[in-house]
């Protein structure tokens, strides 16, 4: 290890990009809390290799033992600390990198012996599971030589049932969907909307058991358009054609043009893996703005999307990361970064989502030269009258379409008297919509502060807004200031 | 922003909807249930190449003759209304374009040209909000003294803060300066900053009949030129009307002076009863302070207090108590600190001093100027000696460890110097990541 420059380390990262790596925003908060000097004691860094060590006082006798290796190669760094902490990060490590971030952690020539330790055994277990993977592929090779073929046509023959077992069950799941919409459209939406949530309850969890998990979600769905205050009923029919057309559409998948049989697939719940996307995937290279991230919690995994932009045509794409609830994301990318990315496009009808098959954050450390990130002070936005069309057009292509991402280059937040009457005015355009808070339920308060926070942010002046468009209105995750992304989520 | 879309389909024209069942009727239909209304038939929708509409809905919906429903599709008015509902919903869904903005934009807030808040110092504000809002007031008074501009995003959140905090309110104004004001007139609920000292005096806000333009000229008379203030009050009292009344009672109240009683004591018979009561709860708690004795110097008293008690005391702590939130001398300070080490020292201390000297520990580390954190540095180097020579125990120490010592405290002392360090060391921090701009020189300032 000794020796070798990691470039990725070789610069301080900025307090940003260490706050990202938290799990969430409580151990960010924590983290930020030892980001002083006072609680270490013992701190060194060797920043040519990225290893930051030290010792934090907990509230027990001993203090906790801390390591942060940075990885060479953009991934997530790896973390050691003794306390009992599931977070992953933990707020030690946060910390220790938070007051390394500031300058306060001192560089020094050898790491303790327990820091020499740990690395030594990292470095071992790498090894060893190199070499598992290098027998593994050799017995592998060697199978495929000379083993005897009945093995493989057994496991290619397992694989196949198993894929035929799925899809039964899946159109088992889809029939009794079918019969599930027509006895309610036979006997009336009004009858389901008394109900309660029982009858959808048990819909649900039948499709999670034909492992169509995606329809399962959207069948949850439906309680909020029966909630919904005023157009419930239309909400509902609609709903309930999308769903019968997903059915129609999953028994037709085989005469639909490839795309739209992809979107039909990932909406009934047959995900792509990032591998499988990387292989088949259009392929797309460039630098991209990271316009704005948001989280949502469904059970117990936490859903990240992380919405790009690329320098050279304004395509938008989306990043999706998955972390259990308290454990840090494999992207950590803060609004306002600039990468130079390649991204692979997952098949769609309307292709949005995308994986990083590589790629170098380019804007986050100092030393990079300023000239090259200027030009991506900001993104590149247009009106609500094109936003409107793009969703008509996504909406054509993919009946599905519930929102589009939309840049506005020229927004401004019109208040209301009341928290519905707030509206997003499009000054270059002239034309308005509806500010929403977010589609489905959220804490009054809160969105009563995003809002305000959207407008102090703003400042009356027309700046450039990002958010989700849909009909009824635009939901802002992010608002430049003077070039400063603002995030409001 | 049509990017990240491509334009597959087109929508149904105008001219063409007129084959797609009417969207309304299918919603009401829907409503009661299709046992009870019949769902009205139209030709070209049991998947015939001609129907018109989502080429992809068409697509999507083919011939439909697969699954267990195909053998009754075409009689089965449920997936009827469900088919037509996919096709006619579809224009519900995309909803109408947006609508236009006739009505003129509210004025922006205006520039300012203050240099923007040090990125160290914003990433400290967070700390502060959520974990420190202790520092609050002396942080906001180091910004102001610096004259820097803070993020837009952290306006809301402090103006809440003030919102329930009096206190911080001189400060909070000067510090949010302009767009705090325009996003309070703008949006907010938080009037009081309002009624707050400008940047400078405005004599034109003295001339307005807006109450709030009135009071804030006063309060901002009240921190170039108090007796000017007060002068001013007396002269225009009669004329003013009971909002204004109310405002320069308050401001009466925050700069409180026994010169001032006669004259608040003659409100008491004032035609509103709102201000004849602020008027007497103010005269109150002026003649209490008239009657007060001069408070005593600092350091003087606390070693007076020190001296009676050969140590820490109820009456020490009493005091200190009300003394916090004021700038300390530092030789007070040090002498605190030093009773404070001597108390722990000694052994033979009755237990419920133990809480006292908890209490004055936080007042010293939070009060004491920021120059006593190199003597505590200093004591806790000395402790951590003290430790590794004397002290037997094993460096991994398990809690069992811990109680043992606790119960020999001659090998240490009580007081947690660390702790206090901690937060001396942040205090340090946070005051000199606001050094005011032209001596941050590393720092470009941007316009």
């Amino acid at each position: 290890m000794a020796g070798t420059i990691n470039p990725a380390a070789a610069q301080r990262w900025s307090a940003d990009r260490v706050h990202a790596l938290a799990p969430d925003p409580a151990s960010q908060r924590a983290g930020a809390k030892l980001a002083s000097p006072a609680p270490w004691s013992g701190c060194g860094a060797r920043s040519g290799i990225g290893l930051l060590w030290g010792d934090c006082k907990g509230s027990g006798a001993k203090p906790y033992q801390v390591t942060v290796e940075l990885a060479a190669d953009q991934g997530a760094p790896a973390y050691a600390c003794s306390c009992p902490s599931r977070k992953f990060p933990c707020k030690h490590a946060l910390g220790l990198m938070l007051l390394w971030s500031a300058g306060g952690v001192p560089e020094a020539e050898e790491p303790p012996q327990r820091v020499q330790d740990w690395l030594e055994a990292r470095r071992e277990r790498a090894q060893r599971s190199e070499a598992r993977k290098a027998v593994a592929t050799g017995r592998a090779a060697a199978e495929g030589d000379d083993a005897d073929p009945t093995a493989a046509r057994k496991a290619t023959e397992a694989a196949e049932r198993r894929t035929a077992q799925r899809i039964q069950r899946i159109d088992a799941g889809l029939d009794d969907l079918e019969l599930w919409l027509c006895d309610q459209v036979r006997s009336g939406l009004t009858g389901l909307r008394a109900a309660g949530y029982r009858p959808i309850d048990d819909l649900s969890r039948r499709l999670i058991d034909a492992q169509a998990g995606a329809l399962a979600a959207r069948v949850r769905e439906l309680t909020h358009c029966l909630n919904a205050s005023e157009d419930w009923p239309e909400r509902t029919l609609a709903e309930f054609s999308l769903l019968h057309l997903l059915i129609q559409g999953w028994r037709n998948r085989d005469s639909l043009p490839a795309p739209l049989a992809a979107t039909v697939r990932r909406r009934i719940g047959l995900t792509m893996t990032a591998a499988e996307i990387a292989e088949v995937g259009e392929h797309a290279s460039g630098r991209w703005l990271v316009l704005g991230s948001r989280d949502l919690a469904a059970d117990k995994l936490v859903e990240r999307r992380v919405w790009l932009q690329r320098e050279a045509d304004g395509r938008i794409a989306m990043l999706l990361a998955f972390a259990p609830a308290g454990q840090a994301f494999g992207i950590a990318l803060p609004a306002g970064a600039v990468l130079a990315a390649e991204l692979a496009f997952a098949p769609d009808a309307v292709p949005l989502r995308a994986v990083l098959v590589e790629h170098t954050v380019l804007n986050q450390d100092a030393a990079v030269d300023q000239d090259a990130v200027s030009v991506l002070d900001g993104p590149q936005g247009g009106t609500l009258d094109e936003a409107a069309a793009g969703f008509a057009a996504a909406l054509a292509a993919d009946p599905w379409t519930a929102a589009v991402p939309v840049v506005l280059d020229s927004a401004v937040p019109l208040v209301g008297a009341k928290p519905e009457a707030w509206q997003i005015i499009d000054a270059k355009g002239g034309s308005r919509v509806p500010l929403l808070a977010d589609a489905d339920g959220m804490d009054p308060t809160r969105a009563e502060q995003l809002r305000q926070t959207l407008l102090a942010c703003s400042g009356g002046h027309p700046a450039p807004l990002f958010g989700l468009y849909r009909p009824a209105g635009l939901t802002p995750i992010t608002i430049w200031n003077n070039g400063q992304a603002a995030s409001l989520w | 922003m049509v990017t990240g879309t491509h334009q597959h389909g087109a929508l149904p024209d105008a001219d063409q909807t007129a084959e797609i069942a009417d969207w309304a009727e299918l919603v009401s239909i829907a409503l009661v249930g299709t046992d009870r209304r019949p769902v009205p038939q139209i030709p070209s929708i049991a998947g015939s190449p001609s129907v018109t509409g989502s080429p992809s809905v068409t697509g999507i919906a083919g011939n439909a003759d697969r699954g267990p429903g195909s053998g009754r599709q075409s009689q089965d008015p449920a997936l009827i209304l469900l088919s037509q509902a996919a096709q006619a919903g579809l224009a519900w869904r995309v909803g109408r374009p947006p609508e236009r903005f006739e009505g003129t934009l509210p004025d922006p807030a205006p520039v300012d040209p203050r240099p923007p808040l040090p990125e160290a110092a914003a990433h400290r504000l967070c700390t502060i909000l959520d974990s420190y809002p202790k520092y609050l007031p002396e942080w906001l008074s180091a910004v102001r003294a610096a004259g820097y501009r803070l993020p837009a995003a952290f306006l809301p959140q402090l103006l809440d803060l003030g919102r329930t905090n009096m206190l911080i309110r001189v400060d909070l104004a000067a510090v949010l300066g302009e767009p705090g004001r325009w996003l309070v007139t703008a949006g907010g609920n938080w009037k009081y900053l309002s009624r707050e000292a400008r940047a400078r005096l405005r004599p034109e806000d003295w001339q307005s009949t807006d109450p709030d333009r009135r009071i804030a000229y006063v309060a901002g008379l009240y921190l170039t030129d108090a007796d000017a203030a007060r002068r001013l009050i007396r002269e225009t009292w009669a004329g003013e009307r009971a909002p204004v009344k109310l405002g320069l009672l308050a401001l009466l109240s925050r700069y409180p002076d026994p010169a001032d009683l006669s004259f608040v004591q003659a409100l008491i018979r004032d035609s509103s009863k709102q201000v004849r009561d602020e008027a007497t709860l103010l005269a109150g708690s002026l003649e209490r302070k008239r009657d007060k004795p001069q408070p005593p110097e600092f350091t003087a008293e606390v070693a007076r207090l020190l001296a009676a008690a050969r140590g820490i005391s109820r009456d020490l702590h009493n005091f200190v108590m009300t003394r916090t939130g004021e700038g300390w001398p530092p030789d007070g300070a040090l002498l605190l600190l030093d009773a404070l080490v001597d108390h722990g020292r000694r052994a033979d201390q009755p237990a419920w001093t133990g809480w006292i000297a908890e209490q004055l520990q936080v007042a010293v580390a939070d009060n004491a100027p920021v120059s006593v954190r190199d003597r505590v540095a200093a004591l806790v180097a000395q402790q951590a000696v003290a430790l590794a020579s004397g002290d037997q125990t094993p460096r991994d120490q398990t809690p069992r460890d811990q109680t043992t010592r606790d119960q020999t405290p001659h090998t240490a002392s009580r007081v947690d110097l660390v702790s206090m360090l901690a937060l001396l060391d942040f205090r340090r921090d946070m005051l000199a990541e606001l050094a005011p701009p032209d001596q941050a020189a590393a720092r470009p300032a941007q316009p």
